[in-house]
């Protein structure tokens, strides 16, 4: 839609211009010059994207998804089950990227390590309980942290008692 | 382990690289983007080389289509994997794709059978896009939708591999230059683009119908291919348009009388001589069929008056019959649409029947810039040539059936204009 609207609106700009330049009619330039301007429509098409055209000013924030492998671990026992699972992520990212908060996301392996000290101590994996767990994580972009949180309640992590944590991030002045 | 003959398994993936490419093509560039069209080729050949090193080995799957896409699919997961950190994917899904999260569900998504129809339908608007030259629309549409080989194009194009290469190569550059969408176009855009996507079908198709040098069989196939896509365009809900029915139903009125347009030996049978019997009429009651679906809205296009044209000649019994009062009619209407000097010529054809030869000649005369077109196409002499032969001045008739054969390089014109001149006294 924006794609549309954004095309449109820069399409009647350049007939100001033409108007500008001393035509008169746009119905008479868009006569004369249409296949001409067939193709700086689909010029102006391929610059308009989505995004640059909604420059609210946004803050980022990171969601921390811990918990609901147990329920993760049985879905997957059926690969149909799991499938439609992971189609409800699918569709709450593409949800986010279409109001262009999504920025990235990933889930995590289970395995890892942590490295301590000044010593910088390596030790393996698992490093807290079970549900402590930091399975996943998605940075987004929202208008405050409530509106994060709104986002948030749509996860799909909750269908298997998953927590989400949500961040933003700080800006740190010097 | 026994291992199946390689021609078998070679013939078996040929026969499904022309069938399922043109699916596959689509649902990855939908995935990738059109700039990404080299990735996408890599991947179609990745999936039918493993076809043909695992069936070779391994008794064939029971569905070889259904395996070949899922074989597909999951190289273009690989794929997606392993370029991500470099490569944009498709502009508006590219974040699911590098998302673990979401890649493999979106994946799954442009692989289904819904999904693929649409991208072939997005592809049929890319390969056809305005901002194409014509003579690269042709040959990407062979490539990318029907799986036609490099080789096969250049048959089909009367060209050379090189040629077909270059201009591939170049279609490309020019969807990367100008900023190609693969997109199906929605409003007061779709229209246009549709009568593009028309014109190129029905180029598609008459390079097929009309190619005097071409192979039959690949002539067969061009035609079959563009009535494929016009068939698939008029399936779906963005090109079921009155136009769309119109050219469908023209393109098998003309389909209906192929075989019997040739000869054993090669030669060209006229109308008159055509053996009626011979005329698919399965096609004949599908024209009939697809025009009546065009006449539902209010819009009359050139393909609508040259399918009820082609309907007049299939619909007589005997030649005898054919009504050439309403034939010219639909001449004069079809003038009305397209100002084409080849149109005149035909319509000057039908008068002739109507008046007699003198009464054509006379018309043919009137065509502007008639002489300077009958020193560049073999047509225009052909017809005066015949038209001469009729009304009994055979001096006439064999300067312009002489010319005529000077300007075609077909064969079976050359013959049949021999024919002539050998009939003259």
């Amino acid at each position: 839609m924006c794609q549309w609207g954004g095309k449109r609106r820069r399409t009647i700009d350049s007939l100001a211009v033409l108007n500008l330049l001393g035509h008169k009619s746009p119905e008479l330039i868009l006569n004369s010059v249409s296949s001409f301007l067939t193709l700086i429509r689909y010029r102006l098409q391929s610059t308009a994207s989505n995004h640059t055209l909604r420059r609210v000013a946004m803050k980022e924030f990171l969601l921390l998804f811990r918990g609901g492998e147990e329920g993760m671990t049985a879905a997957q026992q059926s690969p149909e089950k799991f499938q439609q699972h992971m189609m409800k992520w699918k569709t709450w990212m593409e949800s986010l990227g279409k109001q262009g908060k999504f920025i990235a996301g990933q889930p995590l392996s289970p395995e890892g390590s942590v490295i301590t000290g000044t010593r910088r101590v390596v030790t393996d994996g698992p490093f807290v309980e079970g549900k402590e767990i930091v399975g996943g994580y998605l940075m987004m972009k929202a208008t405050d942290l409530s509106d994060a949180i709104e986002s948030s309640k749509n996860c799909p992590i909750f269908d298997y008692d998953g927590v989400v944590e949500v961040r933003e991030v700080q800006q740190l002045s010097m | 382990m026994e291992r199946v003959p390689y021609t078998s398994v070679s013939s078996l993936v040929e026969h499904l690289f022309r069938h399922e490419s043109g699916r596959m093509v689509a649902a990855l560039t939908r995935l990738f983007g059109l700039h990404n069209l080299a990735l996408v080729e890599d991947v179609v050949q990745e999936a039918f080389i493993k076809a043909f090193q695992e069936w070779r080995l391994n008794p064939t799957p029971p569905n070889p289509s259904g395996w070949l896409m899922l074989t597909a699919r999951n190289k273009a997961i690989d794929v997606i994997r392993r370029n991500k950190h470099h490569v944009e994917f498709a502009e508006d899904i590219s974040y699911l794709l590098k998302s673990e999260y979401a890649a493999a569900s979106t994946v799954n998504e442009m692989f289904l059978d819904d999904e693929i129809a649409d991208s072939q339908l997005r592809m049929i608007f890319t390969c056809c896009h305005p901002l194409l030259p014509p003579e690269m629309q042709v040959p990407l549409t062979l490539r990318t939708l029907s799986g036609f080989g490099i080789q096969e194009i250049a048959n089909a194009l009367l060209t050379n591999k090189e040629t077909i290469n270059k201009r591939l190569y170049r279609a490309r550059q020019y969807i990367r230059a100008r900023d190609i969408k693969f997109e199906i176009p929605v409003g007061r855009d779709l229209q246009v683009r549709l009568d593009m996507v028309h014109t190129v079908l029905y180029l598609l198709f008459n390079e097929g119908y009309n190619s005097g040098k071409a192979d039959e069989l690949i002539r067969q196939d061009l035609c079959a291919e563009a009535m494929r896509l016009c068939l698939f365009l008029a399936e779906h809900p963005a090109g079921n348009r009155p136009n769309t029915y119109a050219l469908l139903s023209l393109m098998c009125f003309h389909a209906s009388r192929f075989v019997s347009r040739m000869n054993p030996r090669d030669e060209i049978v006229l109308l008159q001589d055509q053996d009626r019997s011979t005329w698919d009429s399965e096609l004949i009651r599908r024209g009939v069929v697809y025009l009546d679906r065009a006449s539902e809205g209010d819009e009359v296009s050139e393909y609508h008056i040259e399918a009820a044209i082609s309907a007049q000649y299939c619909i007589a019994p005997r030649f005898e019959d054919t009504d050439w009062r309403i034939i010219a009619g639909l001449y004069d209407a079809l003038l009305t649409l397209k100002k084409n000097p080849v149109v005149k010529l035909n319509r000057a054809v039908v008068l002739s029947r109507i008046h007699g030869p003198q009464a054509a000649i006379d018309e043919i005369f009137k065509i502007e810039g008639w002489e300077s077109l009958a020193s560049r196409h073999y047509l225009v002499n052909a017809i005066l040539g015949q038209l001469y032969l009729e009304a009994r001045d055979f001096e006439k008739a064999r300067h312009f059936i002489t010319t005529a054969g000077k300007l075609t390089s077909s064969e079976p014109e050359k013959k049949l204009l021999n024919k002539k001149l050998s009939s003259l006294p």
